[in-house]
């Protein structure tokens, strides 16, 4: 699945005010998580709640392999489109200028999609195998998952410099080892 | 960010308050701006956090936003094509 492009069905996130299906079935709406935080002390609430949230069939790049089938979650970024940003915006998103937003442009025999979309670097989901709609509809390429990759350490705010400095240093050791072997 | 300092007797700025920024414009554009000592130490204690690794969310233009709010709303997502349930059903 690294790199495919399918359908899934994806939950929205849950925020306040939160609807809550209660013990008994009724729904109760709270204005905080600090208020569902509350029920759950006083015993109207178990700890292991249910919160009612949308969802949305949608199309996501996942990010992983499962070759085991030992887990059944996929990390996967959802596709948005943009039609609604004025068209000098939207040329910058076409134009590769927008870091955040990966653009995919409309090619169905690649991508599957009928519409060009853009991959957004900030909406990493967990999506349950179970959950998928579809099998593959298209696929990136692997320069595109590298780059895609990349990006998302990024905007993971995950700091990549550190263990390249490290893989760099630990190299020039080894070269200067080998040269004071190979010495004379 | 490289930082030169000259003697103050050298030049005629005035003299900036605390938490004031004199901004010297040229041709309508910001050609440099002055900031007291303070706020200078403040930039460097900024710069040493976020300088070699600056959070994410400052990448992020007004339009990489919207997109992001709208597609997490739901609101600009291609519609699916349910024809799919037949050719590509899941294996």
């Amino acid at each position: 699945m690294r790199g495919a492009i399918a359908w899934a069905f994806t939950a929205f996130q849950p925020e306040a005010p939160f609807e809550v299906r209660l013990e008994s079935g009724e729904m109760r709406r709270f204005g905080s998580s600090g208020e569902v935080a509350q029920a759950i002390e006083n015993g109207e609430l178990s700890s292991t709640l249910s919160y009612v949230v949308a969802a949305k069939i949608r199309p996501l790049v996942f990010l992983q392999d499962r070759p085991r089938g030992a887990l059944p979650e996929y990390a996967a970024l959802k596709l948005a489109r943009f039609t609604k940003l004025p068209p000098v915006h939207q040329q910058r998103v076409r134009d590769l200028d927008e870091p955040g937003l990966f653009y995919l442009p409309c090619d169905a025999a690649k991508y599957g999609l009928r519409q060009e979309n853009a991959v957004d670097l900030n909406s990493l989901v967990r999506i349950h195998r179970s959950a998928i709609v579809t099998s593959p509809v298209g696929r990136l390429d692997e320069s595109e998952i590298d780059a895609l990759g990349r990006r998302l350490a990024t905007f993971l705010d995950i700091d990549l410099q550190p263990a390249i400095r490290e893989g760099v240093l630990n190299r020039l050791e080894e070269l200067a080892a080998e040269q004071r072997r190979g010495s004379p | 960010m490289h930082i030169t300092s000259i003697p103050a007797a050298s030049v005629r700025i005035p003299q900036p308050s605390s938490g004031e920024i004199v901004v010297v414009e040229r041709y309508g554009k910001t050609y440099a701006a002055i900031i007291d000592g303070e706020a200078l130490d403040l930039f460097k204690r900024m710069l040493a956090i976020f300088d070699e690794h600056q959070p994410s969310e400052f990448l992020l233009s007004d339009a990489a936003l919207e997109v992001h709010r709208a597609s997490e709303a739901g609101e600009d997502v291609e519609q699916f094509d349910f024809s799919l349930l037949q050719t590509h059903p899941v294996e």
